[in-house]
């Protein structure tokens, strides 16, 4: 074993130190949280090792450890896959992870269950791990689950608050819906392909039957939040701000693209199931991008902004362009993290304030944390340069260089340019302007565990998009020679979107602001889907469970036709078959009626 | 004085107990006695105003379901209103589910709690949503068929690499001098 | 000389069902069945009144009807052979007359009206006699010459007689016309396996006359006649209830107790013999006869009739009537069910 695997291996396994070392005596004399940092960073730079070589000389690798089991011809084995997806996403999830535990270090100092928060976190990022480097659906399938189980436990960390459960449990079961997918996938993979290994089903299968590509399509909707199974994305938020970074960016979300991505030998063969993950990433891009324009809470917005980025690289996949889209992966990642990092630090610092009406003028009380928060939102609306640029831009190049649907290309493009929109408004309420918060005079970015990860993750917010772009294989389709107004269409639509928005915020220095029309509703209330959804299909359940099951079960079936009938039919023949009369008469005539029918029937 | 204390500990214990002690007649199977099953079909007013005191109802709110065979009986017909919507302010006597302590409890109150159907009021009303969101998806739809039926096709060229379209790294000749590409037009 | 009558007449009773038993000439068998028919007569009227007259009219009318036939059947079969003894034929006449003849004498389904009312109208001592010692004559008769009986015939009969026991016995509050008809759907089981495999039957009958003759002296004990007096009997004897509650269990053949073994080896061979349908059924009919079973249990041990203050008092009126062997028959009728291991002896 050389290098490449053992170091890949070394980084799996010092993730579970911090696990293992509750049981013993060593944790006692440390400070855990801080072990944990430290060991994700180590692990970090230990992934840079296979990171590197397979920049370098582009190897992959798979490993089979031991047999799990057999069942007559199936085996099952544990095998870990080391492709280019895996490797590169390991780096990139590690050192977000390092950045945001660190951060944690400082937004959670005073939270008394710390230690149990840090295992979670870590416990998030192992599920991850094995999620991405398993080799088979079952152990996909494992880290598939866990990263839900993780999610609910960390989203509702403040169990406390009735908010923080229901987001949890809306979570939970949104996600269960998409594993009905994937478990349909399972099944049928294993009844047609007799093997759970990716090699061998993408040898056996072409991935022209749409009912297994169905069926991750699902579960790739309900884990990334797409439309239809979107609405526990922005409810999540209720979870501590770190949590929220570290869903959004590295682990969770992503798992249902990467899982798309991972099937792409498939989904390529398969026209009818791109189009679908073009028209639901493009439908899913433009209604949460609307969503985002109207919220005032500034998790929320970046919430709704990773969703609306999902979308994108579910378009990305539906242009059959999967390299790209784990590339946009990768990149949003940092920025994204970094985001999520800067609210944390706003809300922490205006005393859990997240109501970017109520902020304003931050950019001179905490600086870094402005400019840092101006470079990822012009790293996410992919201003030329900066991370999100590289992936960006060449997913929408990409798009409009396609045969592909006109209105999906359309609609990408207006989200495009409503990215921009909604992160100037961020900039514009929490940064510009004037003070509207009470001022406290604790406010301050000097503790260095909460300004070196977002300046980490600045830097590569600016510089990790080049270096990773750089890095890349040759996609399946290379990009083609255009004429310049399909070359410019990412940029101007961005740039439009920033003018409008610009223009439109200053309206908020007029004294007196025009009603809000009914439309706005439209936006502000999440698109009705929350509250249509979330009342309609619990009534319908419930009272179908009610009505059908207890009361019309119970009374036709076990009441009515099995006791009722029973008792009534037997007392009914016991009455006509004993009732004695006594006579003699009687007897001689049954001897008779018997004798001459079992004559009759005899003879 | 210990001595009375205990007693009286002692006395409150057996009290306690013996409240939660349920006399072994009355309990049945399915722990449901006939008083707690619902009587007949209220048909007269007599009846109904009788059916009302029974639920501690006033006779004007009192309104049974339809008596069409679901074994509702002469249980009161409560507004399908979710208990998310009462005062969370309010002193209930159980505040878990917003309820007072004899109040007559909705036949589907499984449905209403506070975590299942809600049906407090919404800034836009029901019908509304309803029709935008549908409306939005419908359009949404329909415009994806009109794209699929019209798919966007661009003007497009292969793509150009540097030195002569990477004359030499696709093996070309060295010894050759290859035809210049031009890129460019003017 | 009312001692030297009785002697004679239950002499009589043994020795005619012993004569069956023992011989192996048709018309030696045919006498002792008669013999001991004859001698049941004057034992059911016993009480001389117009009560117990009936069921012996009734008897003395019905059983001579099967002797005749039986005797039609007999004849028939020397004919065909030429000799006396027990012959197989495969003549399908003889063996029709000759199993509707037996059916007739044993009670069974659509013969089987008069044996409830016959057990009814005598005491329980008699119809003890009538329901177990009567039976094991014609039923030596069937067993030894089970390949010439007529297979549907008896099945349908088996079938019938488990429904129709079940039935009947749902209608009923007095215990003797209960057991009448258990014995009824007792035959029916024995019936249905004698095809099959004559060993299990005998153990069937074994053990079924076990059961009936410890439930009866119970009964008799406490010279219960009705399901109202068994429910007064917590007040006279406690230990009886549990012990009738246990008997009652074991005739409706419920796992732990003797009872079962019986039901379990026949539907066993039954199923062996691919006929599981027939099996089914019966056994869905042994839930009627568990069912009233259970009622005589539940009015026994677990309810109190509505009642007057006086018939509670029936302990002050003492009566001593002692069965014989009652604790030993008690114990088998209910623990046997270990011993079947012992049971491989048959097949």
């Amino acid at each position: 074993m050389n290098l490449f695997n053992s170091s890949f291996i070394m980084t799996l396994t010092i993730l579970t130190f911090p696990i293992i070392t509750p049981l013993t005596n060593l944790y006692k004399k440390s400070h855990y949280p801080g072990y944990i940092k430290t060991i994700i960073s180590i692990s970090f730079f230990l992934s840079l090792i296979p990171t590197l070589t397979m920049f370098y000389s582009g190897q992959e690798a798979t490993m089979y450890n031991w047999s799990w089991l057999n069942i007559q011809t199936f085996h099952l084995n544990i095998n870990i896959k080391l492709d280019y997806f895996s490797i590169l996403f390991m780096s990139v999830a590690l050192f977000v992870t390092w950045s945001i535990m660190e951060f944690s270090l400082w937004y959670m100092h005073s939270d008394p269950n710390m230690d149990k928060f840090f295992k979670y976190l870590l416990l998030f990022l192992i599920t991850m791990m094995i999620l991405v480097t398993a080799n088979n659906l079952f152990q996909l399938f494992i880290g598939w689950e866990s990263v839900g189980i993780m999610s609910f436990l960390l989203i509702g960390w403040w169990h406390g608050r009735s908010d923080a459960n229901t987001a949890a449990m809306q979570a939970v079961l949104y996600n269960r819906i998409g594993d009905i997918g994937f478990i349909l996938s399972m099944t049928w993979f294993l009844l047609y392909s007799n093997s759970w290994d990716l090699q061998q089903i993408f040898i056996t299968q072409e991935g022209t039957d749409i009912i297994p590509m169905l069926g991750l399509l699902l579960a790739a909707t309900g884990k990334s939040a797409q439309f239809g199974l979107h609405p526990w994305l922005p409810s999540a938020m209720e979870g501590p701000t770190p949590v929220s970074a570290l869903l959004h960016s590295s682990t969770m979300v992503v798992a249902g693209i990467f899982l798309l991505i991972r099937f792409y030998p498939l989904m390529q063969n398969n026209q009818s199931l791109q189009t679908l993950c073009l028209c639901l990433g493009a439908l899913t891009t433009l209604f949460t991008a609307i969503c985002a324009l109207t919220q005032n809470d500034i998790k929320k917005i970046v919430a709704f902004s990773t969703s609306s980025q999902l979308g994108l690289m579910m378009v990305t996949i539906g242009i059959n362009q999967p390299h790209l889209a784990f590339l946009h992966i990768c990149t949003h990642a940092f920025f994204k993290a970094m985001l999520f990092l800067c609210s944390g630090s706003i809300i922490h610092n205006l005393n859990d304030e997240q109501d970017i009406r109520k902020m304003g003028g931050l950019h001179k009380t905490l600086p870094i944390t402005s400019s840092s928060l101006m470079i990822g939102s012009m790293a996410l609306t992919g201003i030329p340069f900066l991370t999100g640029f590289y992936s960006k831009d060449l997913i929408i190049e990409s798009a409009t260089t396609s045969y592909t649907n006109a209105w999906a290309l359309v609609i990408t493009l207006i989200a495009t340019s409503l990215t921009a929109v909604y992160s100037t408004r961020i900039i514009f309420f929490a940064l510009l302007n004037n003070p509207r918060f009470n001022f406290s005079p604790s406010m301050n970015e000097n503790d260095p565990t909460m300004i070196n990860p977002i300046k980490r993750l600045a830097i590569s917010s600016i510089l990790a998009g080049f270096f990773i772009s750089y890095n890349i294989p040759i996609t399946n389709i290379p990009q083609m020679t255009m004429p310049p107004y399909m070359k410019f269409a990412a940029i101007l639509s961005t740039v439009l979107g920033f003018m409008i928005a610009l223009e439109l915020n200053v309206m908020t220095k007029n004294l007196k602001s025009n009603y809000s029309t009914k439309l706005t509703n439209f936006s502000n209330m999440l698109g009705y889907f929350p509250p249509l959804i979330h009342r309609t299909s619990p009534f319908i359940n419930l009272s179908t469970g009610q009505n059908l099951a207890s009361l019309m079960i119970d009374l036709i079936w076990l009441e009515k036709s099995l006791p009722k009938t029973i008792s009534q039919t037997q007392a009914m023949a016991s009455m006509y078959t004993s009732t004695q009369t006594g006579l003699l008469k009687l007897y001689f005539l049954s001897f008779l009626i018997s004798m001459t029918l079992a004559l009759t029937l005899l003879f | 004085m210990a001595g009375a204390w205990a007693l009286a500990r002692g006395f409150r214990w057996l009290q306690s107990t013996a409240r939660q002690a349920v006399p072994l007649g009355a309990r049945t199977a399915s722990h449901i006695t006939k008083d707690m099953l619902p009587g007949a079909y209220p048909r007269t007013p007599e009846e109904r105003a009788a059916a009302a005191k029974k639920y501690n109802m006033r006779v004007e709110d009192y309104e049974p379901y339809p008596d069409e065979g679901m074994g509702y009986g002469d249980y009161p017909k409560l507004p399908d209103r979710s208990q998310h919507e009462r005062d969370p302010w309010y002193e209930w006597d159980h505040p878990d589910l917003r309820l007072n302590w004899g109040e007559p409890i909705h036949w589907h109150l499984d449905m209403y709690i506070r975590n299942r159907v809600d049906t407090s009021p919404t800034p836009v009303s029901w019908h509304i949503m309803r029709n935008h969101l549908f409306s939005f998806v419908a359009f949404m739809l329909f415009m994806f068929w009109v794209g699929e039926m019209y798919p966007s096709y661009q003007p497009v060229g292969p793509k150009q690499y540097p030195y002569n379209n990477l004359y030499l790294e696709r093996g070309g000749d060295p010894s050759k001098e290859p035809q210049p590409v031009v890129h460019y037009e003017i | 000389m009312k001692i030297m009558l009785m002697t004679i007449i239950y002499t009589t009773l043994i020795m005619g069902t012993l004569i069956t038993l023992i011989s192996s000439h048709w018309l030696l068998m045919w006498i002792g069945l008669e013999m001991s028919m004859l001698a049941i007569i004057p034992i059911l009227m016993n009480k001389s009144n117009p009560r117990s007259t009936q069921p012996a009219t009734k008897y003395s009318l019905m059983q001579p009807t099967a002797s005749m036939i039986l005797l039609l059947s007999i004849i028939l079969t020397m004919m065909y052979s030429g000799q006396w003894s027990i012959f197989y034929s495969n003549n399908t006449t003889i063996s029709l007359i000759l199993t509707t003849s037996l059916i007739m004498k044993l009670g069974l389904a659509p013969f089987h009206f008069w044996v409830t009312e016959v057990t009814q109208g005598t005491s329980l001592l008699t119809g003890m006699v009538l329901l177990t010692w009567q039976k094991i004559a014609p039923l030596s008769i069937l067993l030894q010459n089970f390949p010439t009986i007529n297979q549907p015939l008896i099945l349908a009969s088996a079938v019938l007689s488990t429904l129709l026991g079940g039935w009947g016995g749902l209608n009923q509050t007095q215990l003797r016309k209960i057991l009448a008809y258990s014995s009824i759907a007792h035959m029916g089981w024995m019936m249905a396996v004698l095809f099959y495999n004559p060993s299990i039957s005998i153990l069937n009958l074994v053990i079924y006359i076990m059961l009936t003759i410890s439930t009866f002296s119970i009964l008799h004990t406490n010279n219960n006649l009705t399901t109202l007096a068994l429910s007064h009997m917590w007040s006279t004897s406690p230990p009886t209830i549990i012990i009738i509650l246990m008997n009652l269990l074991s005739l409706g053949g419920l796992p732990p107790l003797t009872g079962f073994a019986p039901k379990w080896i026949t539907i066993q061979e039954m199923v062996k013999n691919n006929n599981i349908t027939i099996s089914i059924i019966m056994t869905m009919m042994a839930l009627l006869s568990l069912y009233f079973y259970m009622r005589l249990t539940y009015s026994t041990t677990l309810t109190l009739f509505p009642s007057t203050n006086s018939s509670k008092f029936k302990w002050f009126f003492h009566n001593n009537k002692k069965m014989i062997m009652l604790a030993p028959l008690i114990t088998l009728s209910t623990m046997l069910l270990p011993m079947t291991p012992l049971l491989t002896t048959l097949s």
